[in-house]
């Protein structure tokens, strides 16, 4: 999953970072709205987290920039204003979702999967393909109902896969939603995750759930 | 306080009796005087009969006694009393109510009547005495024709309690007719009144209907009585200045939930990331770093909400003295020096030197801190900032100019609103956006006056001491 973050305080950047770091969560963190427009413009971003106060431009233009410009990307406001009236603005401008700070961490997280369950169009938490089953909400993996140790990285490209299961997911798709813009990756780095993540699950007897398509990806898919 | 109906009610109740008081008066005396004629004019009519009756032959003057007798008033009416004296003092005729008994004797000019009330034996009476000349002669001139005419006197006593109980019952009558105009007139009022002042009912009903929701709308005098327009135009006054003081407080409120919002929840998302993983030594370590940094912002925010809050609500007198403004500006630079070198802003002090006013110098201290400061913090770096006194004719003037390129007149108006920040300020941690509103509380607190404008891409604080020339 890949997020973006607009917010100019510092601490929460820090803090936010860490917390969705250890999930596995690629998150991009900018702190100023002009800058902020931008990345999410020309980045495959799941979700947008969206503080409204800004310095450079803020979130309620950046919101409407993005609408207006077509943008269907998944937007949660994070913001310290509450009233009923700011609240609606910001749905009614194009938000999916309004979060009041002070906040709990885990619940903003919860948040965001939910944002990114609806991007693939799925309601339920659960992923099953196969003898696979993937609870997003607990980021639980069994294979024929026996858990499966997976690191964030490796979990996060099997999520990936899971939503977009029977599609060709191409290696700059996956590189774009394991790894943020600050954190360039290795050139080979999506084949050696997929790689790892394939002897994880052969190590469960289960051999050719993700599979190559040559030239053009990964799928994941139980035939 | 009675009720204004009640009042009025009273008031029209007062005048009404008033005018049936002086009318009753009048009728009374009208009513009375008019019996008393009528009483008067049937005794003037008995005169006339027993007068009719006498007959002077000779000297003599001479009554039928029974045709006197004829005209006493029948049983069951006033009593009529009647002597008649001829010449010489002689008795003619006395009625036989009188017995042996005389009237008094009148003694008036011949041709005058008098009538006058008294008291005959116990009983009360109006009584006609006159003097007059014998009107009927017999015997012609050749025969026993008198050569004088005769004068008689007559007295005629007539009991009077029919008269006093008609006006009595007169007097009666006219008090009844009173009480019943009174009280007709007293509920007419009522009636009247209450219409009257259903307007003011009305709008006494919205003025009590009034609440926090409904105070933003106004009263239409046009749907008000003309007498009412005062005070529908001081209500709408005070409804005016209650709702913008009510948005002021909800605004600093909003703001001050606001200004809390942003630190808790940095300090709650940072120690919930932190406690997610006890054995990220290096990660708690900041996130407890970031906490006292935050705890620390906190703590000022609420020193300075406290200052503003008691400068805004202070009704204390403060101790005024003679401060050396030159001393305590540079007190001020003093204490930003370490911004104004990291910043490379150059601050010239233009005529302070030897400048004293009269003011209190913890007041000041804080003005100059925050207008300076302010100066300081919010100039581009490599600006420059000028601090400088005038004489005004209406006292000394202490001016700090600052370069301010991202302030627009607009947001002028905003710029004193406790907890306001530019865009640019905004993200700035250590900037709550309080400093002019201390600063302007603590001028209007202290009898100065800060005005702040916007000046060819300067922003202009200028602080007066009205008097102090």
């Amino acid at each position: 999953m890949r997020v973006l973050l607009i917010e100019d305080s510092q601490v929460l950047q820090e803090a936010l970072s860490k917390g969705f770091s250890r999930q596995g969560v690629a998150l991009d963190i900018v702190g100023d709205g002009a800058q902020g427009l931008s990345l999410a413009r020309n980045n495959p971003y799941d979700v947008l987290i969206l503080d409204l106060m800004l310095p450079g431009l803020d979130g309620m233009s950046i919101l409407r920039a993005l609408r207006e410009s077509g943008s269907d990307l998944h937007i949660l406001i994070l913001t310290a204003r509450d009233s009923v009236d700011d609240r609606v603005a910001g749905l009614q401008t194009g938000a999916d979702d309004y979060l009041v700070k002070p906040f709990e961490f885990e619940e903003l997280f919860a948040r965001v999967q939910a944002l990114a369950r609806r991007k693939y169009r799925r309601k339920d938490p659960a992923i099953t393909i196969g003898p696979l089953r993937m609870d997003t909400a607990a980021r639980d993996v069994t294979l024929d109902g026996e858990s499966i140790d997976l690191t964030h990285r490796e979990y996060e490209l099997l999520e990936y896969l899971a939503y977009r299961s029977g599609e060709a997911v191409s290696r700059i798709d996956i590189e774009d939603h394991l790894y943020g813009t600050t954190n360039l990756p290795a050139s080979n780095a999506v084949d050696v995750a997929v790689c790892s993540l394939r002897s994880k699950l052969a190590r469960y007897g289960v051999q050719d759930l993700i599979q190559t398509r040559r030239g053009v990806g990964y799928i994941l898919d139980k035939e | 306080m009675r009720s204004l109906r009640l009042r009025i009610t009273l008031a029209l109740a007062l005048g009404q009796l008033v005018v049936l008081i002086l009318a009753t008066v009048f009728a009374q005396q009208t009513g009375a005087r008019v019996l008393t004629d009528q009483f008067d004019a049937s005794l003037r009519d008995k005169v006339a009969a027993y007068e009719s009756l006498l007959e002077q032959e000779g000297t003599r003057v001479k009554i039928d006694p029974r045709a006197a007798l004829a005209l006493a008033p029948p049983l069951g009416t006033p009593r009529e009393f009647v002597q008649i004296w001829g010449p010489g003092g002689r008795r003619i005729y006395r009625s036989p109510e009188l017995e042996d008994r005389n009237l008094p004797k009148h003694k008036g000019t011949v041709g005058a009547i008098s009538i006058v009330d008294g008291d005959f034996e116990g009983a009360a009476v109006r009584t006609l005495g006159m003097r007059a000349v014998v009107a009927k002669v017999e015997g012609t001139f050749w025969t026993e024709r008198p050569k004088t005419a005769a004068v008689i006197t007559m007295v005629i006593a007539r009991e009077r309690y029919a008269l006093d109980r008609a006006k009595t019952g007169l007097l009666t009558g006219l008090l009844v007719g009173d009480l019943f105009i009174l009280l007709t007139g007293l509920l007419v009022a009522w009636v009247l009144v209450r219409r009257g002042l259903l307007p003011l009912d009305a709008f006494g009903r919205q003025v009590g209907a009034l609440d926090v929701a409904t105070l933003g709308g106004r009263f239409d005098p046009a749907q008000h009585p003309r007498e009412l327009e005062p005070v529908v135009s001081g209500l709408n006054d005070l409804r005016a200045r209650l709702d913008d003081a009510l948005r002021r407080e909800k605004r600093l409120n909003a703001s001050l939930a606001h200004e809390f919002r942003t630190p808790l929840s940095e300090l709650r998302a940072m120690t919930s990331v932190a406690l997610q993983d006890l054995q990220d030594v290096e990660f708690m370590g900041r996130a407890l770093e970031r906490v006292h940094e935050v705890a620390g912002r906190l703590t000022e925010l609420m020193v300075l909400i406290r200052q503003m809050v008691l400068v805004e609500h202070s009704d204390d007198e403060v101790e005024q003295e003679e401060l050396d403004l030159g001393a305590l500006v540079e007190e001020v630079v003093t204490s930003l020096r370490a911004e104004l070198n990291a910043r490379r802003i150059t601050l010239t002090c233009e005529g302070l030197d030897g400048e004293s006013v009269r003011s209190n110098r913890t007041a000041l201290l804080s003005i100059c801190s925050n207008l300076v400061g302010n100066a300081v913090h919010h100039g581009p770096s490599g600006s420059s900032v000028l601090c400088s006194v005038r004489r005004d004719p209406g006292g000394i003037v202490l001016c700090i100019r600052n370069a301010c390129p991202d302030l627009s007149p607009e947001q002028l108006v905003h710029i004193t609103e406790p907890f306001w920040r530019g865009s640019a300020a905004r993200s700035n941690p250590d900037r709550h956006g309080l400093g002019l509103a201390i600063a302007r509380g603590m001028a209007g607190l202290t009898g100065l006056e800060l005005s702040l404008d916007i000046s060819k891409g300067s922003f202009v604080a200028e602080l007066s001491f009205p008097g102090q020339v």
